[in-house]
């Protein structure tokens, strides 16, 4: 049984550290722990990692939260200008009539900022902040995509102004000020830090490996650890699943992959779906799949149209619900790069 | 050497570490050389971060070895210097040298 570092510390390594472009580094770390290193070695070295990480994670934040923040700074003098002028007026109403208006407002609001997107990117989505942090080094792209964070920011903010105007009451200058800070603080600015922190960023030195696109989910691998009746394990990997699964010399093996008429690309997807799997700490699942398990998984990429949908399934409800929010803050970067 | 690229003391170190290790050279056994050979303690992270540095002016390259059961499925990445990488460590070794030298204060000590 191989020894599992501390959960809260590889979670925080995959958080903050920069493993997820250094698959690499994280593999040294487990190697080290399992080969002798305590629990307070491992962490350690994970606060080592951290903090040596965190500048560059300033530095791959810093063009997205200056656009975040300019258009931001054009919405505040703007709102600020026509609070002096006691505009909007509030509605006068019944609270059905209010409720009724603010989803009126809050529709057009997102259509206000999915618009330019769909016009400028091509596809349905309010979400800029995930769409930046998976252009990768693509730079029309990501400049593309930094004027829509800025018009964004901008449109955002001045909507809810608006909306705030009409439908609720009329604010002091105090009220203004917190209500425009706040605003900032907890749905501008933090949530552009924790979507940084949390995504990934593509350098043109990384080997093509590790460009591929969905390996940009978190925790992702597309290698799993199949156990054999005779007691071995091997690895099988998206890209020499041929080659290892034939080298590992198990008939039942064999016939599991490439006896049941399915594709290659098929089992690659099934890898990369039990890769995610096997070292997902939501979906908590174990370290090595069997030859059931992995027919199994075989089985059910086959029945669903993408691996992303496979991803969503086979969870309960809480999990799934922890799954999702996650997704919310970390972007599902796959289903944007077209991942099937 | 030219402007700007002057070998800082961890790059050294882990230059050094790299010649020593030849091709088997990964994070593990050139962390572990570094602290042999130093005597202090050396984080992963920080010779990761001094080994992309160094790979970024071309003084080393690293390429994707293979994957193992006890690190999780995760590739090893190989480091092998450059001969840039070998040219730097020599000029830098000459530059020390050089400053060693004729200092009274360390007459009569070895490096």
């Amino acid at each position: 049984m191989l020894r599992r570092p501390p959960a809260l510390a590889v979670w925080l390594l995959d958080r903050l550290g920069y493993t997820r472009q250094n698959a690499a580094l994280a593999g040294d770390l487990l190697e080290e722990f399992r080969n002798g290193r305590s629990a307070g070695w491992y962490w350690r070295q994970t606060l080592a990692v951290i903090a040596d990480s965190f500048p560059q994670h300033l530095a791959s934040l810093a063009p997205y939260l200056l656009a975040v923040s300019a258009g931001y700074a054009v919405q505040f003098p703007l709102s600020y200008a026509l609070w002096s002028l006691g505009f909007p007026r509030e509605v006068t109403g019944s609270g059905w009539a209010k409720a009724g208006l603010w989803a009126l407002m809050q529709a057009a609001a997102w259509f206000a900022v999915a618009a330019p997107v769909k016009w400028t990117l091509g596809q349905w989505s309010s979400r800029v902040r995930p769409m930046f942090f998976s252009a990768g080094s693509d730079r029309q792209k990501r400049a593309r995509i930094l004027a829509l964070a800025w018009y964004e920011s901008f449109s955002f903010g001045f909507w809810c102004y608006c909306l705030c105007g009409v439908v609720f009451w009329r604010f002091s200058q105090a009220e203004f000020l917190k209500y425009e800070s706040t605003w900032f603080v907890l749905w501008v600015f933090a949530p552009a830090v924790l979507s940084a922190l949390a995504a990934p960023t593509t350098r043109a030195s990384e080997p093509v490996e590790d460009r591929e696109p969905w390996l940009a989910i978190p925790q992702r691998e597309p290698v799993i650890t199949v156990a054999l009746p005779d007691g071995r394990a091997i690895l099988l990997e998206r890209d020499r699943l041929a080659e290892s699964t034939f080298a590992a010399g198990d008939p039942e093996l064999i016939r599991v992959a490439f006896g049941r008429g399915k594709s290659l690309d098929l089992l690659r997807r099934a890898i990369w779906l039990g890769g995610y799997r096997s070292r997902s700490y939501i979906q908590r699942r174990a370290e090595s799949f069997t030859l059931a398990e992995f027919a199994a998984l075989i089985d059910e990429t086959a029945r669903t149209k993408s691996v992303i949908e496979a991803w969503w399934c086979k969870t309960n409800r809480r999990e799934s619900f922890r799954l999702r929010l996650k997704v919310w803050f970390c972007g599902d970067y796959a289903r944007s790069d077209g991942v099937r | 050497m030219a402007r700007g690229t002057y070998l800082g003391e961890f790059e050294l170190m882990a230059l050094l570490a790299l010649i020593r290790l030849g091709e088997d050279a990964y994070g593990v056994p050139i962390c572990h050389e570094i602290e042999k050979r130093s005597g202090r303690e050396a984080a992963l992270g920080s010779v990761y971060a001094a080994l992309e540095r160094l790979e970024g002016k071309g003084l080393v390259t690293s390429r994707l070895g293979e994957s193992t059961a006890v690190r999780g499925g995760r590739a090893k990445r190989y480091f092998r210097i450059t001969p840039q990488g070998l040219h730097e460590v020599r000029q830098t070794q000459r530059a020390l040298v050089n400053l060693w030298r004729g200092l009274p204060e360390l007459e009569g000590s070895r490096a």
